[in-house]
């Protein structure tokens, strides 16, 4: 018997195999080794990541929605109790330790760095972090919906030490040089100095690939920047209003879409 | 706060509501968008359009199914909408591309790219159909509803398209050596 064509296989993964399609399967390990193949692949696709909107999409459904009226000019905060929003309250204390710890004056505000030793940021291209951390109740409650100045960024291991870093260590120190802080805002240190420690990581891994020195192709480049991108958005579902790990988050999104863009530009035979 | 709580502060126009929501879902509907497009700017347009039709459609939401269902199912509207306004104006159906070249072995990132890449190569009316059944997980009576099918045509759109899809992802040389071996 001929063997199966892939449109046959394409239906076993989930039809039963008629008479003659079960015994070809039956003595044939191509077959049965592509059938394989082919359930893989549709397993595959049903656990694919979703992809991340690009930078800038809230901003322009903000505005279509003003646009049409759909946002109240004035928004009614104050229909949902602060208290009621722990991820503001965990970000608010943390940013509370921020000040108190008094490195407001160290942000990462204009300094550009390196992600490893080097005179070059990642890939020669900025990467970018909002880093205002004070800025009243909009810069607690949400991403930044215009663009904030912005600054070159990146991870040099002193500077990369980073606010959650600095707010892990301030609250860790010696009663003296400390004011008194809440369990709930140690956490929210630990918490946020963890997603930095994390993020810098996958960075670091990042900028070693985007090297042009490594010779990773641009789809392994795109699998280490989603990769960094997962640990912004777990570091997001802890804080999702803490300005800096947003920054840091908009900063990748921006990267992959500028990768997406140049490998649009190269898209032909890539297989 | 649940999504029933922001969805009536967002029937009232609370801006903080609305963009919770979008924060909660933006991903899943650009990811649905993305895929049924196969364009990242085609799917930007639609993402926005569904968003803003949900929105405004918010005062008749009675809430019957879960927000993430519904919002679900207007993003995959959106995009099939939108995909019938374009082909109208292109004034054709979509051909049918059957040149390909194969390269395997990947490992699971790399594959799930290649996944992502090889999809939107497809033609449109396969894409839609597997996007649909083996990426969001509708069934084939579901698809036919949404596309103006019976569930025949679907599964045989998705048959191709998976086989279509492997063809793009293994690597020929390899199959033909299985082949080979078979024969002999």
């Amino acid at each position: 018997m001929q063997h199966l064509t892939l449109e046959a296989l394409a239906r076993l993964v989930d039809e039963p195999p008629l008479a003659d399609e079960a015994i070809h399967l039956g003595t044939c390990l191509a077959c049965r080794r592509e059938l394989a193949e082919m359930r893989g692949q549709t397993a595959a696709l049903g656990s694919l990541a979703d992809p991340e909107p690009p930078a800038g999409a809230w901003t322009a459904l903000e505005a279509a929605l003003r646009g049409e009226g759909l946002i109240a000019d004035i928004p009614r905060r104050a229909e949902i109790p602060f208290w009621r929003r722990p991820q503001v309250l965990r970000a608010a204390a943390a940013l509370a330790l921020f000040v108190l710890g008094g490195a407001a004056g160290m942000a990462l505000r204009g300094r550009t760095a390196q992600v490893a030793a080097g005179p070059e940021t990642v890939r020669g291209l900025p990467v970018t972090v909002h880093p205002t951390a004070a800025g009243g109740d909009g810069a607690l409650a949400s991403l930044p919906s215009t663009p904030a100045p912005e600054a070159p960024f990146a991870a040099e291991p002193d500077a990369g030490a980073g606010n959650g870093a600095r707010l892990a260590s301030n609250a860790a120190a010696p009663p003296a040089a400390r004011r008194p802080v809440s369990p709930e805002v140690r956490r929210a240190a630990r918490e946020l100095a963890q997603a930095e420690a994390a993020y810098l990581t996958a960075l670091q891994r990042y900028a070693a690939i985007a090297d042009p020195q490594s010779g990773a192709d641009a789809d392994t480049r795109m699998a280490a920047l989603e990769r960094m991108l997962s640990t912004t958005r777990q570091a997001l579902e802890r804080a999702p209003d803490d300005p800096v790990i947003n920054g840091y988050h908009m900063a990748a999104l921006r990267e992959r879409d500028a990768l997406r863009r140049e490998m649009a530009a190269g898209d032909k035979d890539w297989f | 706060m649940e999504d029933n709580e922001l969805v009536q502060l967002a029937r009232q126009g609370d801006g903080g509501a609305i963009r919770t929501l979008y924060q909660r879902h933006a991903r899943r509907v650009f990811a649905v968008v993305r895929r049924l497009a196969g364009d990242d700017a085609l799917a930007e347009d639609w993402a926005q359009e569904a968003w803003v039709r949900v929105i405004r459609a918010l005062p008749a939401f009675r809430g019957d199914s879960q927000f993430s269902t519904w919002l679900h199912r207007v993003a995959v509207n959106s995009a099939l909408h939108g995909r019938r306004s374009r082909e109208r104006k292109a004034g054709r159906e979509t051909l049918i591309d059957d040149s390909h070249e194969g390269r395997g072995g990947a490992g699971d990132p790399l594959l799930k790219m290649k996944l992502e890449r090889a999809m939107e190569r497809l033609p449109e009316g396969m894409r839609r159909v597997l996007v649909l059944h083996d990426v969001e997980g509708y069934t084939h009576e579901e698809i036919g509803e949404m596309l103006g099918i019976n569930a025949g045509t679907c599964k045989s759109q998705l048959f191709k398209a998976r086989a279509k899809m492997r063809a793009m992802l293994s690597p020929v040389p390899e199959r033909m050596e299985e082949v080979q071996a078979c024969n002999t």
